[in-house]
């Protein structure tokens, strides 16, 4: 019994030193530790190398700040260069880094190292990562927010999900655009259930779109065919046709322009104004070509591309543009297509015009400069131009309907610039002055109402003035101004005006007094305008009101009004004609 | 000593050796066994690639199909990739040669995603540039469209320090839209000097010149967004470059211009063309931050921007939320502006669901109704005028929904498709000699009449006379519809057949698009045609239908009517005119139109 005990202990005593040993070994010897951590940087990226190149950046020592790294000459040696400097680092220092690399300036091949810092950052800590994008030059911020989110995305999806649809447009689009493209491994409805809950259905359309266009990049009409069924904005599908016709360009002999045309036209609508950017970018390659292909086409396509063609060539030869126009017969009936196209020639030689304006067929000019005009507006100082069009007219161009067209644009965007150079260029009493006015009441009504009253009392101006508050819905202030308007003119319209408002607001009793304000012969005129006028829709409400209304006489005709509404439009019930029509017999009997 | 037989219950010294020696053998590869297969389990948990790596012989690795699998494969979540990891990965992948390279770069194409795919697809992408930019940019085949484009840049951004003649070279052997990819990555990675330009230009496209042109706007235009977003906001409008291209760009700067100026930034967007495409979006973009604040913001515009802002606020409303619009508009204490709201919302909702709108159609308040409606027949009329022709008793039967109108518009939207059936039913169904009837039939051969016209005249012609009619005729509306769509001369050939009666508008109408094709001497034998009392009103009707536009036209026509009397009257007419006089003729076109006055 004891042998075999001391056989046991033995045994075992070998075995558990065995085991200790073994231990000891196996921790000095075979640590993973020992392996990526006590291994200098250095030791591990140093694998026996092919080139000389290679060997010499072995034996470069680890980098200690940025600069070490810009100054390297290859990408890659950057980028492994950054690597061993950012191995041991804390989020908060790679952040440190980052923020100093915006300090650093134009250093070349900044960016893809920044991109590198962003990546990693993301990587500890995302939400700081994406922090800094805002911080970095703006003009970064989608290549940045793509790297972040691109990281983020693969390793938390849900939190970047959170996030990308926080964010305000168009980086929400981006960082959804990022995360659709990354997680490929997500099915199609699990997509389509995130895009639904985050509100980034567009951007999932628009991804698949662009896959599918890929696909058919080389066949112009299957991929017009795509975008054009597609629902995704317009501005959008304009750039994807762009990118479809570069490629066509590059593909189809230019030679056959006009097919390319045809094409075009065949396959967009007016509405489906994609087509602009289709044909103005097919046209930059050789307008005059594309003009001249263009006029073998139907009537129909030339009529529909013959602008974006015409302003191609205008803008590269405006001259031999223009002379196209007046040499042939062309479009000889078709006047607004002449004018639309005199006009583009016309905004293209803007500051010459005066001198130019005797190339232009007389009929065309006052209607070219109003067009040119309207597309010019924008970029032109008001006073610049009023000069421009004073010149014009001193070469014998009517530019009366120019200038006022003018106005009312001008009072649309700056009511105030337009009243104050309008006296200057419009006559006295001018029916631009009421479009000014009303503009101008809406931003300034104490000044429109005061100008209103310092014109003679046969223009009528303050009713635009009022009647500009009831059409705003403004409707106290309009009662306010109702007794400002001055006798002579026609009030009836405020009236009618004020009283349905009054109405629509539930203030029955004081649509109905409105009417004493008026003269007795005009009172019964009133009801029967207020009856219908104002809107059909609303016509059903004064069949409560109908009793109330001051006589029988004006009952009477109220309701004959209504029954000729209801005829045209069928706004009433069956019962509310017989209602109403009851108020007609009781005059007739 | 070792002769000595052992005791009997004792253990001899051999034997303890042995036993000692077989414990110790067996607890050493006890423990080694164990200590491996704990620490291997945990490694390729934290840290298989790294492991992998340098337990493997690296040096002597070839094949690259495996290692890039590996590393793709392996690392599905980023939790546990680190900086670390990339190190190594990338110091290994230095180690392939060409062949390694483009052979991992291609594999790398096809693998399915994983958290280490697209820097080792980026290490690869350098590593190749470096070694043949030509065969870098060529192994790009082998990538999906948007991946093309990522790399694509990364490669020319280093190309462009490296050789930038060369890399402009290579741009122009790219399709589009990767030579324009290529050509703004390096542009963007450069100082804009004149050498650069003149880089650029040996590429021999014409639109370089925009291009760079455009890259500088876009520079200033960055430079200025975040001090100065206003005069970013003014290069953008006043820039070559289409609007469309810097979509973008707008919406950037009205962000900021949103943080500054709150809501008041949406005047800003009268100044970009209301014909841009992206304006709507650029103002949904504003609008969708404060959806409320902006409707009440609207109320002090005025009615014309109010009631453009309306329609793209309320469109979006609609497809995001359409009961939390309803709420809204409903709250809104402007009469005006709510019912302008409401109209819009509702028009919207039932034009792009109608079938939703119809199961809610009691919900909406009365007045609102007809539009709802309408649209909903407009809508389906076109494609599916069976369904509206069910729903038809039903809807007339809603308080609200205008039932005269309804029909008409269900006509009107029916009859731009499918002509001959909506003929024949209204034929069929509304009152002979009724104005309803009389208002759908001038809609219906109008579209009747340009897949069949002499049908359609003789529609016309057998319908009359109806005493809802005016003075014009439905034959009018026959000739107006071929007039207007380009078969003047079907039109001309019907113009006999019709009635006596009506012919000075429509004849007149011909006659201007004839004088604009210069064929006065058939406007002159067309007066003929028309009865003689109304010769002077036929030449009236046609100067005053040119007057607006071709005032040597009418110059032209005055001149060749016979009748001195009638020429007098016309241009006393036309004298009388003076909206038209003061604004489309010359003082010297006035002149001679004078002279044809008789004393």
């Amino acid at each position: 019994m004891r042998v075999k005990q001391r056989r046991l202990f033995l045994t075992l005593g070998g075995l558990a030193v065995g085991i200790g040993l073994g231990l000891l070994v196996s921790v000095a010897f075979f640590s993973p530790d020992r392996a990526t951590t006590d291994t200098t940087p250095k030791a591990v990226v140093s694998p026996p190398s092919q080139s000389d190149d290679v060997n010499n950046e072995k034996i470069t020592p680890v980098p200690t700040n940025l600069a070490s790294v810009l100054e390297l000459d290859t990408a890659s040696a950057r980028r492994l260069a950054l690597y061993e400097l950012l191995e041991h680092k804390s989020g908060e220092q790679i952040a440190e880094l980052l923020r100093h690399s915006f300090t650093i300036g134009n250093t070349k091949q900044l960016t893809p190292i920044q991109n590198l810092l962003f990546a990693a950052l993301a990587r500890f800590d995302p939400e700081l990562s994406l922090e800094i994008v805002w911080r970095a030059e703006r003009k970064k911020w989608e290549e940045f927010l793509t790297t972040v989110f691109r990281e983020w995305a693969s390793a938390d999806l849900q939190r970047s999900i959170q996030i990308g649809s926080e964010l305000d447009e168009p980086w929400k689009s981006k960082a959804f655009r990022t995360i659709f493209q990354i997680r490929q491994d997500l099915s199609d409805s699990e997509r389509a259930d995130l895009a639904a809950s985050f509100g980034a259905a567009r951007v999932l359309k628009e991804l698949a779109l662009e896959t599918q266009i890929d696909e058919v990049i080389d066949e112009p009409k299957a991929a017009f065919e795509l975008i054009l069924q597609s629902d995704i904005p317009d501005f959008r599908k304009s750039q994807m046709a762009a990118r479809i016709t570069e490629r066509w360009i590059e593909t189809e002999d230019i030679n056959n322009i006009g097919s390319m045309l045809n094409l075009v036209y065949e396959m967009f609508s007016i509405e489906q104004y994609q087509w602009r950017v289709v044909v103005s970018t097919l046209a930059s390659t050789d307008p005059q070509l594309a003009w001249e292909q263009l006029s073998t086409l139907s009537l129909d396509a030339q009529k529909l591309l013959n602008d974006e063609v015409f302003k191609a060539w205008v803008k590269l030869d405006p001259n031999g543009a223009l002379s196209a126009l007046n040499e042939s017969d062309y479009m000889a009936t078709e006047r607004w297509e002449l004018n639309s196209l005199y006009a583009l020639w016309a905004s293209a030689v803007w500051q010459q015009l005066p001198e130019k304006i005797d190339l232009v067929p007389v009929d065309h000019r006052s209607s070219m400069l109003t067009t040119a005009v309207r597309a010019l507006a924008p970029q032109i100082e008001p006073l610049e131009l009023l000069e421009q069009l004073r010149q014009l007219q001193g070469v014998g161009v009517n530019t009366t309907s120019t200038i006022e067209s003018y106005f009312m644009m001008l009072s649309d965007k700056d009511p105030v610039a337009a009243l104050q150079w309008a006296g200057e260029y419009l006559d006295e009493g001018s029916f631009v002055f009421s479009t000014i006015l009303r503009e101008l009441a809406v931003v300034d009504l104490t000044r429109a109402m005061e100008f209103a009253l310092q014109q003679p009392e046969s223009t009528g101006m303050e009713q635009s003035v009022v009647q500009t508050m009831f059409t705003q819905g403004w409707l106290e202030k309009g009662l306010e101004l109702l007794p400002k308007v001055r006798p002579g003119t026609s009030v009836m319209n405020l009236y009618v005006s004020a009283g349905a408002l009054l109405i629509e607001n539930g203030r029955i009793s004081e649509a109905i007094e409105l009417a004493i304000k008026l003269p007795e012969e005009e009172q019964s005129e009133y009801f029967v305008n207020l009856s219908g006028i104002r809107s059909y829709t609303n016509s059903f409400l004064f069949v409560q009101i109908l009793p109330q209304l001051p006589s029988e006489e004006i009952r009477a005709l109220v309701a004959e009004r209504m029954l000729r509404t209801n005829n045209f439009i069928g706004t009433l019930t069956d019962d509310e004609i017989e209602i109403v029509r009851s108020y007609l017999q009781a005059t007739i009997e | 000593m070792g002769v000595l037989p052992a005791k009997p219950g004792s253990l001899g010294v051999q034997q303890k050796f042995f036993l000692l020696t077989v414990g110790l053998v067996v607890g050493f590869a006890l423990s080694m066994f164990s200590y491996f297969l704990y620490s291997g389990l945990a490694s390729s948990r934290l840290d298989t690639v790294s492991n992998d790596l340098l337990f493997d012989d690296l040096g002597t690795l070839d094949d690259a199909d495996a290692l890039v699998e590996r590393l793709a494969l392996e690392r599905t979540s980023g939790k546990d990739f680190s900086t670390s990891d990339l190190l190594k990965i990338s110091s290994n992948l230095k180690t392939f040669d060409d062949e390694e390279l483009s052979k991992a770069f291609r594999i790398s194409a096809s693998l399915p995603f994983s958290t280490s795919l697209y820097p080792i697809q980026e290490m690869l992408s350098e590593y190749l540039v470096e070694r043949s930019s030509e065969n870098a940019i060529a192994s790009l085949v082998w990538f999906e469209s948007h991946r093309v484009e990522d790399l694509l840049r990364i490669m020319f951004r280093h190309l462009a320090h490296q050789d930038l003649q060369e890399s402009v070279k290579l741009v122009t052997g790219l399709k589009q839209p990767y030579e324009k990819i290529a050509i703004d990555a390096m542009l963007g990675e450069l100082e804009l000097t004149d050498d650069v330009f003149s880089s650029f230009r040996s590429i021999n496209r014409a639109e370089i010149d925009s291009v760079i042109a455009a890259q500088v706007q876009e520079q200033k235009i960055y430079d200025s967004i975040n001090q100065d977003p206003s005069t970013a906001f003014e290069l953008l409008l006043t820039d070559d470059v289409e609007d469309s291209e810097q979509a973008e760009l707008f919406s950037q700067v009205l962000n900021e211009l949103f943080q500054i100026e709150g809501l008041d930034v949406i005047k800003r967007l009268n100044f970009i063309s209301h014909n841009a495409e992206f304006y709507d979006e650029l103002f949904v973009q504003i609008a969708t931050q404060d959806r409320v604040g902006t409707l009440n913001y609207l109320e002090e515009l005025s009615w014309v921007n109010r009631s453009g802002y309306l329609f793209p606020l309320m469109e979006n409303w609609v497809e995001e939320d359409v009961d939390d619009a309803l709420d809204t508009v409903s709250a809104l204490t402007n009469q005006t502006l709510r019912s302008n709201a409401f109209g819009i919302l509702l028009g919207e909702w039932g034009r792009t669901r109608p079938l939703e709108v119809l199961e809610r159609l009691q919900e909406i308040p009365r007045q609102h109704r007809s539009v709802v409606v309408l649209n909903i027949v407009r809508t389906l009329g076109a494609n599916n005028p069976d369904e509206v022709l069910r729903l038809l008793p039903s809807l007339k039967a809603m308080p609200g929904a205008f039932t005269h109108e309804i029909e008409r518009t269900f006509v009107y939207s029916w009859s731009s498709t499918f002509p001959a059936q909506a003929l024949a039913w209204v034929k069929e169904h509304i009152a002979p000699e009724s104005r309803q009837r009389d208002r759908m039939l001038s809609r219906v051969l109008s579209e009747y009449a340009l897949v069949q016209p002499q049908k359609a005249m003789e529609v016309a012609i057998s319908e009359d006379p109806n005493p809802s009619r005016g003075e014009l005729g439905l034959a009018h509306w026959v000739i107006d519809s071929l007039k207007n769509n380009d078969q003047l001369d079907t039109a001309i050939g019907l113009l006999e057949q019709v009635p006596k009666d009506n012919r000075t508008s429509t004849y007149a109408d011909v006659a201007e698009k004839l004088v604009l094709e210069g064929q006065f001497e058939v406007v002159m034998s067309m007066s003929e045609m028309v009865p003689e009392s109304d010769r002077a009103v036929y030449f009236r009707a046609v100067v005053q239908g040119l007057s607006n536009s071709n005032s040597s036209d009418v110059l032209t026509l005055v001149a060749k009517i016979p009748d001195a009397k009638i020429r007098s009257d016309v241009v006393n007419r036309t004298l009388e005119d003076t909206w038209a006089t003061e604004r489309y003729f010359t003082e010297k076109q006035l002149e001679t139109l004078r002279s044809f006055v008789e004393d």
